[in-house]
């Protein structure tokens, strides 16, 4: 699997979702939570935006993990990835998503899905970690 | 799967961001002086019709099978009519609930993972509504 970089986020705004009764699609303000409700998108995918970015997963070397080609992934750039996480790795110059193992080995980036052999970081890689992905927006 | 929680959102104004080209060259910490390509808005490029959509959170996990899983936060729009195969919110006597459209000749059936086999058929004494088609997925790890 790997990944595209789509966009890098600008800091300084927030978009704010607030639940306004006259604002709910006719037919739902009758179902709906009657108390306001506020859902920031922003502070909620990206509360630290000059940290975040995001990419374009291609590949299906994810798909336990639900993660599909396609998808678009949320990424901190500046958490440090832990052992299990899924992280964006670039391998000789390929971006990759994968977890992230380390243990007295080493470290091997896993693929989440069993046709694919895990990578086990050698010094022959030229490897880095880009970021730790903390969402996975797909489309339906 | 049901929905357990809703949010509303708001035209706010438009927030331009940046859309970075990617060069991918081995060692470059992508976050580093990438090259703007264009601009675009997170609200557009995840919300087509605001003022149609909410946001829903759901709970379960019988809509894994379809990439929901239980406590992610879907965009539904309530403007786009459903065709077979999309995933919908309906409301059946007044909850929210998350399920497979399935259209087979008129024959409208609402599926879960595990209704595969038994669906729920829609006839025309149930009480319910398709209130909108989910358009996204956002799944917190």
């Amino acid at each position: 699997m790997r990944a595209t970089k789509l966009q890098t986020l600008k800091t300084n705004y927030k978009f704010e979702a607030p639940l306004v009764p006259a604002m709910m699609p006719a037919g739902l303000s009758d179902i709906a939570d009657q108390q306001v409700r506020l859902l920031d998108l922003n502070a909620y995918l990206a509360p630290y935006p000059e940290n975040i970015f995001l990419v374009r997963v291609k590949g299906e070397s994810m798909i336990n993990a639900n993660i599909f080609d396609g998808d678009i992934l949320v990424v901190d750039s500046r958490e440090k990835p832990a052992n299990g996480k899924i992280v964006i790795a670039s391998i000789n110059g390929d971006m990759a998503v994968k977890y992230f193992r380390q243990n007295n080995e080493g470290i091997s980036l896993v693929s989440a899905n069993e046709k694919f052999s895990p990578i086990k970081i050698g010094e022959l890689f030229e490897f880095q970690i880009q970021g730790v992905v903390k969402h996975v927006i797909h489309d339906v | 799967m049901e929905v357990f929680e809703t949010f509303g959102l708001q035209l706010s104004s438009v927030h331009k961001i940046p859309l970075f080209a990617m060069p991918v060259q081995a060692g470059h910490p992508i976050t580093a002086d990438s090259r703007v390509e264009s601009e675009i808005d997170l609200n557009d490029f995840l919300i087509a019709h605001p003022a149609a959509s909410f946001f829903a959170h759901v709970r379960g996990n019988n809509m894994n099978e379809c990439g929901i899983a239980d406590g992610d936060i879907l965009v539904v729009d309530t403007s786009i009519h459903p065709v077979d195969g999309k995933i919908v919110v309906v409301s059946i006597n007044n909850d929210l609930t998350v399920k497979l459209y399935r259209d087979f000749d008129g024959i409208v059936t609402l599926q879960t993972d595990n209704e595969r086999y038994v669906p729920l058929k829609i006839e025309p004494y149930m009480e319910f509504k398709i209130v909108g088609i989910v358009t996204k997925v956002i799944h917190s790890l």
